[in-house]
């Protein structure tokens, strides 16, 4: 029986290793071409673990989800678009506070995400201690410690990947409240949303923050209606 | 509900949170962001009790300290001053001997003309200014090394520091140490700087931090009259300019409407070893410059400049202009014509007493020609120094001045203010010098 | 934190450094230059480069025989004028 491929989405800032676990992952079995309509490089790649066959997309290294830049926007059109079981945030452990700003913003847009949380050699060497269970449950996503400039760390966050695509470990992220206004705001604009016809491909919140951050593809789509 | 009466719902949301919070829901959703991610880092990451404290760190504990900061850069500057100026004077002294080798070949060459065509303009003229390239290139390899690891960095951001102080804008002399290369690129990056009278204040005031084309004139005045201390000197007509460049601004700025002085945070990248090939790219890129601008407009200046001494219309003109300057000690028509000839390229100076004076053979040549033939003592060179220091910038500069502040009514008195306090100050140094001495 | 950055920027006694910035805001570096980034998008702060890049494309690049090629000082940050 051939069960269905697991599409995984990676993303990251840059220069948080992320090209080094897709590396990791994917191995010879690579290639590259551009995002369509853009001079943008995409990568993609495969592998099988378990019996089960992944694919594996490379999202543009960005450092949040705005509308202010293209790579941003990129990345975030394709969780959207294709919905990929699972999206694998590569962290850099060594600059934690930074790189956990996309974190919340994957989880925002109700991904289902699998911290990677690389760089553990680099934040040990700077005398950091992170608490990955307590850094899990907050962010109601499972965080899998990895080096992976020494490739260590695959299998375990493989096995995390299965899991959660298989719906056996919960990542159900989380709503960052953003106090008492906002929030009233927020749920306003949300039932207007509820009565707009047309694709709920995104999740009602999200969109409803997006259009108080004034975010210029979401307006554009809205208006579109 | 279609889109654009989501839109209006989600416009009226934003201004109910503008009026209750004074800010865009943007920043109030992103606050909200940074503010739990803060927190979340609170509860999961520990650091070590002492932050790991770098080299930068340790490094920048002096150099950025309030009281040792601006010593400290001025220490380092003079130490690039003597480095350069005592390594190079060896090898200037060799150029100038093969030029004057070469020089005595060619004077014989007929016509009588291109005889002196050959070896008083070009060989004495530009040859002169050629002869100072072991300084140029110097100068420039350390400049590029202190670039490289970083300290420009500090000294800009130490600078900044006073220049805030006084008043001044904050980003001012970061635009200004360009300037130590040449005025040109310094003007056009006050482009930077927004409000239009810090914008403009230091634009009038770049010409003041000592280009690079004036190096070979004190390399060779101090050369020939402060020999044992020309480090000194070159290092305090450097000190000169940037004091009086930081007085003018301030002075200037309180004259022209006083607007509120900018802040700005700048990224101080660590410290790091240069490597060869970084510093050597920038040294040749220079170097080339500095050839191809001898090649051009030097090698023209200078050729006029012989051609109306050939035909002895020179010196009339020198000796109609030279009374200005004796007050300050150097009224006569050389110097005269090499200060006018200055405005067009800074270095024509030394072209200009190279060809004058061709003959005279090194910077000990010159001490005896310009000591013997014009009187001149370490004081008047020094007077002059300070003349070529302070004086009307070359027409690139005026030029750009033009273009970036768009007036020629600025243009024009920056013309004026620098040639006065050009004149002012060689003035003094000379007069009140002249009791002492 | 955005509304701090912004009170630290006015109140400045002359520049400021972005690892110190960082340390009084209690912040990683790195998370402050993520924050400057907000607010330069958001247009309260203007991010500004000087020197090198300038020098590159000066039309007096050939006739300057002494570009000190620009003290590159990477990003600078500051208040946007008005």
């Amino acid at each position: 029986m051939t069960e269905k491929q697991i599409t995984i989405a990676l993303a990251g800032n840059p220069n948080s290793g992320k090209t080094t676990v897709f590396n990791n992952l994917t191995g010879a079995r690579q290639h590259v071409g551009n995002w369509p309509g853009v001079t943008v490089e995409k990568k993609e790649g495969r592998l099988n673990f378990k019996g089960r066959r992944i694919r594996v997309v490379d999202l543009p290294g960005v450092y949040s989800l705005t509308a202010y830049s293209l790579d941003e926007v990129i990345a975030r059109d394709f969780i959207v678009d294709e919905s990929p079981d699972v999206v694998v945030d590569v962290v850099d452990a060594g600059n934690l506070e930074r790189n956990i700003y996309l974190t919340v913003q994957l989880l925002e847009m109700g991904a289902r995400v699998v911290i990677a949380l690389n760089m553990m050699d680099v934040a040990a060497s700077r005398g950091y201690r992170i608490d990955v269970p307590e850094l899990s449950r907050l962010l109601g996503a499972p965080a899998v410690p990895m080096v992976a400039a020494r490739n260590q760390g695959t299998p375990e966050l493989l096995a995390t990947i299965l899991d959660v695509a298989e719906g056996n470990l919960p990542a159900a992220g989380m709503n960052l409240p953003y106090g008492r206004d906002v929030e009233e705001e927020i749920v306003k604009l949300e039932k207007v949303l509820a009565d707009r016809p047309g694709a709920t491909l995104y999740p009602p919140r999200w969109l409803a923050v997006k259009l108080l951050e004034d975010d210029r593809e979401i307006v554009k789509k809205i208006r579109q209606v | 509900m279609q889109g654009e009466e989501i839109i209006r719902v989600r416009d009226q949301s934003l201004a109910h949170l503008r009026r209750v919070h004074g800010d865009d829901a943007e920043t109030l959703i992103a606050d909200a962001r940074y503010g739990f991610i803060s927190g979340l880092m609170k509860e999961v990451m520990t650091k070590p009790a002492v932050a790991r404290v770098t080299a930068t760190d340790r490094i920048d504990s002096f150099v950025l300290n309030r009281w040792l900061g601006i010593p400290l850069f001025l220490l380092i500057l003079y130490g690039v001053f003597q480095f350069t100026f005592t390594v190079s004077a060896p090898l200037i002294d060799l150029i100038d001997s093969g030029l004057g080798w070469l020089a005595e070949r060619v004077v014989t060459v007929s016509p009588a003309w291109l005889g002196s065509l050959l070896s008083d303009g070009i060989i004495g003229g530009v040859g002169a200014v050629l002869a100072f390239i072991p300084v140029i290139f110097l100068l420039y390899i350390a400049l590029s090394i202190l670039e490289d690891t970083g300290y420009l960095a500090r000294a800009a951001f130490v600078m900044d520091r006073l220049m805030h102080k006084i008043g001044l804008h904050g980003r001012s002399f970061v635009s200004l140490i360009l300037g130590f290369g040449c005025s040109v690129p310094a003007i056009m990056s006050a482009r930077t700087i927004e409000n239009p009278s810090d914008r403009l204040v230091t634009i009038m005031v770049t010409p003041l931090m000592s280009c690079g084309a004036r190096l070979p004139v004190y390399a060779l005045l101090a050369g020939a009259f402060f020999t044992a201390n020309r480090g000194l000197v070159v290092f305090g007509m450097y000190a000169i300019g940037v004091v009086l460049a930081i007085l003018l601004a301030w002075f200037f700025r309180k004259r022209l409407v006083p607007g509120e002085s900018g802040h700005f945070v700048m990224e101080l990248p660590p410290y790091r070893l240069p490597t060869v090939a970084s510093v050597a790219a920038h040294v040749w890129e220079r170097g080339w410059a500095f050839l191809s601008r001898a090649g051009t407009i030097i090698f023209v200046v200078v050729l006029a400049i012989w051609a109306l001494d050939y035909f002895n219309v020179l010196q009339h003109i020198g000796q109609a202009i030279a009374p200005i300057f004796a007050p300050a000690g150097f009224g006569q028509w050389q110097p005269a014509v090499a200060l006018v000839f200055g405005i067009l390229a800074k270095e024509t100076v030394v072209g200009a007493f190279g060809t004058l004076f061709a003959g005279a053979e090194g910077t000990g040549g010159f001490a005896a020609v310009l000591g013997g033939q014009l009187g001149w003592t370490p004081l008047i060179a020094f007077a002059f120094m300070t003349m070529i220091l302070l004086y009307t910038p070359c027409v690139a500069a005026i030029g750009t001045i033009k273009k970036e502040t768009g007036s020629w009514k600025w243009t024009l008195f920056t013309v004026a203010y620098t040639f006065a306090l050009g004149w002012v100050v060689a003035t003094l140094i000379y007069q009140i010098g002249r009791l002492f001495i | 934190m955005l509304k701090e950055i912004l009170k630290m920027f006015r109140e400045s006694g002359g520049p400021l450094d972005l690892k110190a910035l960082a340390a009084k805001l209690d912040v990683e570096t790195s998370a402050l230059e993520g924050m400057l980034t907000t607010l330069v998008r958001q247009g309260k702060l203007r991010e500004v480069e000087v020197g090198s890049a300038d020098c590159r494309a000066c039309h007096s690049r050939l006739t300057c025989a002494y570009m000190v090629g620009g003290v590159s000082l990477g990003k600078v940050y500051e208040l946007p004028e008005g």
